[in-house]
């Protein structure tokens, strides 16, 4: 039955009630005029239809209206907000089975809910798990890998990666890798394109058993540095296009060092050709004509005397100078002195079971080593003391001795002569070149080292010592990354990236158009000296990056800035910032255009970020740059979605929508507290319906504007 | 008359056997110590042949060997190059050039002396057919 047949049922039983009543006390009053009795007959008689009238109209209401009510909002929280909440049994029969039934639904939507939320946790966390295998693989490689989609958008980079690419620091307008920024900016548009044109063509003409197909170049990155570069493509399943992975690889420190090698050898021989030149001529000159004048005779000698120096004076100097040029450098990789100990061991257990035991090793130590032929080596020693010998157990020692590292290969050697070793090691050293074997003075000789023999004298031990070139002591200097700019301000998470970028569309003008969720944005705040534009000035910027609806902590931009005037006290009070702090730091002019680079391509989210913009706006002409990308601020967004509330600070937000306030009041902690603001603010705006750019930024402009009549 | 000989090099020390070597076996010598005095040298002592160093300091060999090439009174001097520079890409320029004769450091001066002496007389026998020509002509 319908509300308004209820409602209307109860009218005509309460109206009838209340006919019936009056009549009865009409009729009544009549008779009262006779007997005034009867007068107080009628008036109980209306009272009772009276109540017997509001007891219908009360009981309706409570079953059909009250209780369904009752059920109405019971069931609207358990679907909303307290899925926990249940009907209060009660009310007529038909009520309290409905309300029964209710909670039996209500029940069954929590636990499908519990199951569901459970699974996507653990579906979540293999992903997690997964992820960060992954992460730790990439960060491992020693190659850059970059994995960008067809738009040339970065999805993914390990720090090799950004190592290779980044610009330097102290350059304004430095190329720099990061998540959706365009690989175009840091590696050359056409050597990809043309590398992508040949892989399409290769996978046209390929052949199904054929598993890879890859592409390489050697190209200049945006920095300068020559890298190789192999691309290798991201196939859909149905062998469409979707991506590519590009690795990358200094090539330039090996070409820089081969040319320099070359330049070396040519000037070298251009000046001992001269030099000799000049000394074959001058003993010709004296040889062909004996009866030359002594004062001749003494100028040829002269001559003589002066390009024979100058030719000692050139080879010592090379030889200073250049030795490390001229050393070969192929295939030397760095290894610690533990690591090469262990793995000797190994080898040598395994192939020709002879032990090895731990001598004097300095854990500190790191080799330049080609480990493949060192081990060859030290396996032929190995194998020709164990057959001739008998020895089964060597000692292995490994020290550092002035700029080589010393390896000591010693056995105990009592009861064999001296010239038996002496035969013995000739053959220890000269191998027959036919069976391949690997002889320590090969390794020596490989390596730009040296190889002896000696027995100890006590006799009762003998050792090779093989000097071998040792890394250097600072560590591997030229790859060392400068200290960048844009410091990770979490150094633990190695990796940066978003495979959901596939499905990102790119950067386009059309920005307006595209939902608040799949754009790239940057959160920014700046600390300042006052709040006068114009008067004031900037000491501190912090900006992070949103992608994806991912606030990117890894990839920052934090500096300081020297504001050229003193910071007031009630500034340094506020964020903390002192005249020593800034002191040294880059002024504005040098700070601003970094942050442009940082900022570009995407849409700037920030706490009362009309402040921040006016501040860059003074400084414009200083600067040159402008900064027009378009705008969210998070002030104005909270007025959209909290109307009512009077109170928009950051702080109020934060608590409003249940984020925790950490570290304010330096720009960066501001920044990323707007940003996680904004994150939140994302499904509150869609609610009310708005979920493009556009939309956002029209429903700002419209709570500024109705704000400013305030 | 005797021949005169040009040298052009800036190493002292090997220009004091050149200009010995040169004069026993009996021409006449200049010494030009960088490029553009060879030019002066060219215009003012008048070679009939000319040892030219590359390397030399301002003007190098081979812009000297172009200019001479392309002077109208000088264009058929033979010049003997001599040079530090041994590699085959330097040979193949200066011959390019119009360089007579390649000669690297450090040279045998037997060698030296007959490849002048050969020049010279090439040079010569050059100039009498020309004059033959002229005459039949």
């Amino acid at each position: 039955m319908k509300r308004s047949q209820i409602s209307k049922l109860v009218g005509v039983v309460a109206l009838t009630a209340l006919a019936t009543g009056l009549g009865a006390g009409w009729l009544l009053a009549q008779a009262a005029q006779q007997n005034g009795a009867l007068w107080w007959l009628g008036v109980a008689v209306v009272l009772a239809a009276l109540i017997i009238a509001a007891a219908t109209v009360q009981r309706f209401v409570r079953a059909f209206v009250w209780d369904v009510r009752r059920l109405i909002d019971a069931g609207r929280l358990m679907l909303t907000v307290h899925p926990e909440h249940r009907v209060q049994p009660g009310g007529p029969p038909d009520i309290q089975e409905m309300a029964a039934l209710l909670n039996q639904f209500a029940e069954r939507l929590d636990q499908l809910q519990k199951e569901r939320v459970e699974a996507a946790r653990q579906a979540r966390a293999d992903v997690e798990q997964e992820r960060a295998m992954l992460a730790t693989l990439l960060a491992e490689l020693t190659e850059g890998v970059l994995v960008c989609n067809l738009d040339g958008q970065i999805l993914l980079y390990n720090r090799s990666a950004r190592r290779l690419l980044d610009g330097s620091p102290g350059d304004a307008a430095q190329p720099f890798v990061g998540l959706g920024r365009s690989v175009f900016g840091v590696i050359d548009r056409n050597a990809i394109v043309h590398a992508l044109e040949q892989v399409h063509s290769l996978l046209q003409r390929r052949n199904p058993d054929e598993q890879t197909v890859m592409t390489s170049f050697v190209t200049a990155a945006a920095n300068g540095r020559l890298l190789r570069t192999r691309l290798a493509p991201l196939l859909e399943a149905d062998g469409s296009l979707r991506g590519y992975i590009l690795t990358l690889q200094d090539v330039g420190e090996g070409i820089e060092r081969s040319l320099r090698r070359d330049a070396l050898l040519q000037t070298l021989t251009e000046r001992q050709r001269a030099s000799l030149g000049a000394i074959r001529a001058a003993i010709e000159a004296m040889e062909s004509y004996p009866d030359m004048t002594p004062a001749q005779r003494q100028r040829f000698q002269q001559v003589i005397l002066d390009e024979a120096q100058q030719l000692s004076e050139q080879i010592d100097e090379v030889l200073r100078g250049h030795a490390s040029d001229l050393r070969a450098q192929w295939m030397l990789e760095e290894i610690a002195a533990p690591d090469l100990l262990w793995a000797v061991q190994r080898r040598l257990a395994e192939r020709l079971g002879v032990e090895v035991l731990p001598g004097a090793v300095d854990d500190a130590l790191r080799l330049k080593t080609d480990n493949y032929t060192l081990m060859q080596g030290l396996s032929h020693l190995a194998h020709t003391l164990s057959q001739d010998f008998g020895v089964r157990s060597l000692t292995l020692s490994l020290q550092g001795v002035e700029s080589f590292a010393a390896i000591d290969i010693e056995w105990p050697c009592r009861g064999v002569a001296m010239e038996r070793w002496q035969r013995w090691k000739e053959g220890a050293f000269v191998a027959d070149d036919r069976d391949g074997v690997v002889t320590l003075r090969e390794v020596a000789e490989r390596h730009g080292g040296e190889v002896w023999f000696q027995v100890r004298p006590s006799g009762e031990s003998a050792y090779f010592r093989l000097l071998l070139p040792r890394a250097a002591d600072a560590g591997p200097a030229a790859s060392a990354p400068a200290k960048p700019f844009m410091a990770p301000a979490v150094e633990s998470r190695p990796e940066y990236y978003d495979f959901d970028l596939f499905h990102q569309p790119g950067q386009h003008p059309e920005l307006d158009r595209r939902p608040l969720r799949s754009l790239t944005y940057t959160v920014l705040d700046a600390e300042t000296t006052g709040l006068t534009p114009g008067l004031d000035e900037i000491v501190s910027i912090g900006a992070l990056r949103i992608v994806n609806g991912r606030l990117l902590r890894q990839e920052v931009f934090e500096q300081l800035v020297d504001p050229r005037r003193p910071i007031p006290a009630t500034a340094t009070a506020i964020h903390g910032i002192t005249d020593a702090m800034v002191k040294g730091q880059p002024t504005i002019e040098v700070v601003l255009p970094r942050l442009h680079k940082f900022v570009e391509d995407t849409v700037l989210v920030g706490h009362n970020l009309a402040f921040d913009l006016r501040m860059f706006k003074e400084k414009e002409a200083e600067s040159g740059v402008c900064f027009v990308n378009p705008v969210l601020d998070t002030l104005l967004l909270s007025a959209v979605i909290h109307p009512e509330e009077e109170r928009h600070g950051l702080e109020d937000i934060a608590r409003r929508l249940g984020v925790q306030v950490l570290g304010r009041h330096t720009a960066l902690g501001d920044a990323i507290l707007a940003g996680e603001i904004f994150l939140r603010m994302i499904p509150l705006l869609e609610e009310r319906g708005i979920y493009t750019l556009q939309q956002a930024r029209t429903a700002a402009e419209q709570t500024y504007f109705a704000r400013l009549e305030y | 008359m005797s021949a005169k000989v040009l040298i052009v090099d800036d190493e002292a020390n090997i220009v004091i056997s050149l200009e010995f070597l040169m004069q026993q076996a009996g021409y006449e010598v200049a010494v030009a110590r960088n490029g553009e005095e060879a030019l002066e040298q060219i215009a003012d002592f008048r070679p009939d042949l000319i040892l030219l160093d590359v390397m030399l300091p301002g003007l190098n060999g081979f812009d000297v060997l172009q200019r001479v090439r392309q002077h109208a009174g000088a264009h058929e001097l033979p010049v003997i190059m001599l040079t530090a520079k041994g590699r085959e890409v330097e040979v193949t320029k200066g011959m390019a050039l119009g360089a007579n004769a390649y000669i690297t450091k450090p040279f045998s001066t037997r060698n030296l002396l007959d490849e002048v002496r050969r020049q010279l007389e090439a040079s010569r026998q050059t100039e009498i057919d020309k004059k033959h020509e002229t005459f039949t002509d």
